[in-house]
């Protein structure tokens, strides 16, 4: 196969169905379509298996940290870690990559002599936890603000539009380092400051689609069969929305990965000694490129994690658009 | 000597279903200076046809056989660079929807302009601002739009959808192609300008001597344009012969039906026969002919075996009604 | 016949052609008004089909949406069974209206049943469940779908002329009295078209159904209606007895229109010269003088009204300001 072949295979043919094709069986929606296109993609396949590893261990190691820090049993956190990741040691400090003591050195040490990998398995829930929360968060007060200000219409839609607006026009990282001088920074505030700027874009969304949705015909239908405003919006509106905000959803767990591990990387959020992935790699710069390990490792594990979300996302918003691949 | 000349092609796409045969050995030609009309419903393959005579099909999509032939050259194994010089020069297409025909954000007068620098370009003329500018001039006055001045100065968003497809029927008059291929170029317009622009390609035809090949599913516009008429269903040629021919003693049950099925007159005097039945998976077709679920002459032998192109005099025809 | 079901008397409907909101107030622009429909009057009987005929632009859409009160019109009066139409009583109105619509891939919920799609107008009748029920099994059978195969079939696993079936039955679960259908067929292909339209007939035989038919196919309008009324640029120009206008149209453009159409009956199209004209700004006198070729000096100063007889209306200076001698 030629470099040709293979970026194409990478990217996934584009093709289309001749229209009008009636087909008996098969869904062309529905999680259960989107789960068997996914995996006959191959390389969508993959990207979905490591979102969903990353995705389990994070449960399974949030709910420990979580747990060991209310019964005040901290160490719940790192049982199922080859190493605890605060605990200092300095005979091993930077240690480089090598299979000794398997999996205890297999990304190096930092100066501290904390096992890179412990930290990754270890910050994963919080990255995970922002991700989800601020995407939800999102789109469930874009769905509200959206879907009100594009079915009524009128004053409604101007002002809201312009209050989403003005949360739009707010540059997010500045937010969050302001928030963080008001809150105190920590994890909280990045969380507050996220949701805060996330929100807009889905109500831009959502208004978009009840826009469209308002002057279909099974809408009117509703209106001539007597339903009003609210059940309206509960029955038709909501439901049929949600289709393609799911596509941009899967991408946007990405970005807020990316950003949120941008805000670690400038220092907000986390604090030291507990470790979170953006912070590891600003942290590991001045031993660039000596020790390598320590800042380009955590670099690529945000990076493979926003690509293989930014791949699925993808992949569905070719669905959802059209645009099957084969 | 056919400008077109497509001999037992069979076209495939790759879908997430399965493959799909969209054209299942069909054969036709068009002569100089004629114009077929390829009348089908949704799903009979008549747009994959279209797409195919210009290397336009979408990337799932195949050639599984057969071969077409256009001003001499064979198509389907051409190369790519070789299929974009015949692409607008040998043989032109125009599409349904003519919002979305022209480049937005280029006025009418520089893609007009451009069309002749590539058709220059692919003919190995030379290229001159003066003379193409008043070629340009000339075509536009002969697609009959009033004011062409005001016309070439304006965007493609300013103009209706009839002015826009006359300025690209004027384009394909730049570009002289040997065939013009029309994807249901009215369908998406008003009856009255629907009826302009048939007209128009009708005296145009007939002064340049351009070959037509359109493709509509609506049979009373095919009669109004067409020299004969090809009827497809379900990927195959079930009826071809002369638009009179057909339209006045159809032959195959589909196009029976087809003619039968459309409104004249009042209701109380002529009742509407429509086809029985709903339109053909094409993932997983009928066996024998794909036509036998719906025929109301249905025979043994049509469930078992495809019935073979029948042809004589001009006429051919796929049934087992006929030998 | 007595009273007729629908009565509209000098329906207006303007829309905003640009955005008019708190910036362009604030900056006092003056607003742009597309005529939609301007100054119509109509009348539709008890139980007939009434097709309304006319291109784009012609108003068609937007009376048949002002009469199924989809629409509050900006002028003028609309009456239903004698009684004036008003926002007070519309939601009482609306329960004898339905309506179905062009696009059947669009006017499904894609995510709702057939059975859910159909039982939607009988949710606020008060009906038990099993009446309910009971109705929506009757109203699918009555379009030819049999209830125990397409109850819990999704919009997306039908055909088109599925969907317009379920479409239609939707339209006559609650029993309505007066059904708007706009270009119920012009979607479908043409085998699909006429079983629909068999259909439409069938129902209409039974039930007694009144239709309002919106179409912009002329041969499909003569074949299912009683009466006709041609529209342009949001005008009435021509209605009447179905048979009368289509075979001697008197109009200049119901003529060019019938001449434009293609049919297998003969070949040879002689279409009208010009387009349809800008609603915001329409032509002066009767809108269809630029186009027209027997255009006098008064059309271009004066509309001429729509009179006539029983049988056959027409706007016309052609017809001068005498009645039109009917024709049967």
């Amino acid at each position: 196969m030629g470099v040709k072949e293979i970026v194409k295979k990478f990217l996934g043919y584009r093709g289309t169905i001749p229209t009008a094709t009636v087909v008996k069986e098969g869904r062309l929606s529905g999680y259960r379509f989107y789960l068997d296109y996914l995996i006959k993609d191959k390389v969508a396949a993959v990207a979905l298996a490591i979102i969903t590893l990353f995705t389990a261990w994070s449960v399974v190691e949030g709910t420990l940290q979580y747990v060991g820090y209310a019964t005040r049993h901290r160490a719940l956190g790192w049982a199922l870690l080859p190493s605890n990741p605060i605990a200092l040691n300095f005979a091993a400090s930077l240690h480089p990559p090598s299979l000794s003591h398997f999996p205890v050195y297999i990304f190096g040490t930092n100066f501290s002599g904390e096992s890179i990998l412990s930290r990754l398995l270890y910050a994963a829930p919080k990255d995970a936890l922002a991700a989800y929360l601020v995407v939800f968060s999102g789109i469930i007060i874009g769905m509200l603000v959206g879907t009100f200000a594009g079915y009524f219409g009128g004053w409604a839609d101007e002002v809201l539009m312009r209050v989403t607006d003005a949360f739009l026009a707010l540059p997010g990282l500045v937010l969050a380092i302001a928030l963080s001088v008001l809150l105190g920074s920590g994890y909280n505030s990045v969380l507050i400051s996220l949701i805060l700027i996330w929100w807009p874009t889905y109500a831009r969304f959502f208004r978009a689609q009840a826009l469209s949705l308002k002057s279909r015909g099974f809408v009117e239908a509703s209106k001539l069969s007597g339903q009003n405003s609210l059940m309206i919006i509960l029955r038709h509106i909501f439901p049929n929305s949600v289709d393609p905000v799911i596509a941009y959803a899967a991408l946007d767990f990405g970005n807020v990965i990316l950003t949120y591990s941008t805000l670690a990387f400038l220092g907000i959020g986390i604090q030291p000694p507990y470790p979170e992935w953006g912070s590891m790699s600003s942290n590991g710069l001045p031993y660039f490129p000596q020790n390598w390990w320590w800042s380009i490792i955590p670099g690529l594990v945000i990076m493979t994690v926003v690509v293989c979300f930014t791949l699925i996302g993808d992949r569905m918003q070719d669905l959802i658009g059209g645009r099957l691949t084969y | 000597m056919s400008v077109l000349k497509v001999k037992d092609l069979v076209v495939e796409y790759s879908t997430v279903y399965g493959v799909l045969r969209a054209i299942n050995h069909l054969s036709f030609e068009v002569g100089e200076a004629e114009s077929v009309g390829v009348v089908g419903e949704s799903g009979s393959g008549k747009s994959t046809l279209g797409l195919s005579v210009v290397r336009l099909l979408p990337p799932n999509a195949r050639y599984a056989g057969g071969s077409i032939i256009l001003d001499g050259q064979e198509v389907t194994r051409m190369s790519n660079s070789e299929a974009r010089r015949i692409r607008g020069t040998t043989a032109f297409m125009i599409f349904q929807d003519p919002l979305n025909s022209l480049n937005p954000v280029k006025k009418v007068s520089t893609q007009l302009l451009e069309a002749v620098e590539m058709r220059c370009k692919k003919l190995g003329e030379t290229y001159d601002v003066e003379k193409a500018t008043r070629e340009v001039v000339e075509k536009i006055r002969a697609v009959r739009i009033p004011d062409p001045e005001l016309i070439l100065e304006r965007y493609p968003h300013q103009l209706s959808g009839g002015q826009i497809q006359r300025v690209i029927i004027a384009m394909a008059l730049l570009m002289r192609p040997k065939l013009l291929i029309a994807d249901e170029p009215t369908s998406a317009l008003d009856v009255t300008i629907q009826a302009q622009v048939l007209k128009l390609m009708n005296d145009l035809k007939k002064e340049y001597g351009m070959s037509i090949m359109f493709i509509t599913h609506d049979i009373s516009v095919a009669y109004n344009i067409s020299d004969r008429i090809m009827v497809m269903y379900a990927g195959e040629l079930v009826e071809l012969g002369s638009a009179d021919g057909v339209i006045r003693s159809p032959m195959h049950p589909y196009a029976k039906a087809l003619i039968a099925s459309i409104p004249r007159g009042v209701m109380r005097d002529a009742p509407l026969e429509p086809i029985r039945g709903s339109p053909p998976n094409m993932i997983h077709p009928p066996s024998g002919c794909r036509f036998h679920p719906r025929c109301p002459f249905v025979m043994d032998v049509c469930r078992r075996e495809e019935p073979r192109e029948v042809g004589q005099d001009g006429r051919v025809v796929r049934c087992y009604l006929y030998g | 016949m007595d009273e007729p079901i629908v009565r509209a008397v000098k329906l207006r409907k303007y829309f905003l052609a640009t955005k008019h909101g708190i910036l362009e107030a604030l900056f006092r622009r003056k607003p742009l008004y597309v005529h939609a429909v301007d100054d119509v009057d109509l009348e539709i009987r008890r139980g007939e089909i009434l097709a309304l005929v006319g291109e784009s632009g012609s108003g068609k859409t937007t009376i048949g949406r002002i009469l199924a009160t989809l629409e509050k019109p900006t002028g003028g009066e609309l009456y239903f069974e004698g009684e004036r139409v008003t926002p007070s009583n519309v939601k009482q109105v609306r329960k004898k209206i339905q309506m179905v619509f062009q696009n059947p891939m669009e006017s499904l919920d894609p995510r709702m049943s057939v059975r859910q799609v159909v039982e939607e107008p009988l949710r606020t009748l008060g009906l038990s469940g099993d009446e309910r029920r009971r109705r929506v099994e009757d109203a699918l059978t009555a379009v030819g779908l049999e209830p125990s195969i397409f109850n819990h079939r999704r919009p997306r696993d039908l055909s088109g002329g599925q969907r317009q079936r379920v479409a239609v039955a939707r339209a006559i679960v609650s029993n309505p009295k007066f059904i708007v259908l706009d270009e119920p067929t012009s979607a479908l292909d043409a085998s699909v078209q006429a079983q629909v339209l068999n259909l439409l007939v069938e129902l209409h035989r039974t039930h007694g159904f009144t239709y309002l038919f919106i179409t912009h196919n002329i041969s499909v309008a003569r074949y299912i209606a009683d009466r006709v009324a041609v529209m342009y640029a949001g005008k009435i120009v021509e209605s009447g007895d179905v048979r009368s206008v289509m075979s001697e149209p008197r109009h200049p453009y119901s003529q060019a229109l019938l001449k434009s159409v293609p049919t297998v009956e003969r070949r040879g199209l002689e279409p009208p010269t010009g387009e349809v004209p800008s609603l915001i700004a329409p032509p002066s006198g009767c809108r269809f003088h630029p186009r027209c070729p027997f255009v006098m000096d008064v059309c271009r100063r004066e509309e001429p009204p729509l009179l006539g007889a029983d049988s056959v209306s027409v706007a016309c200076w052609l017809y001068g300001a005498k009645r039109v001698e009917s024709d049967a």
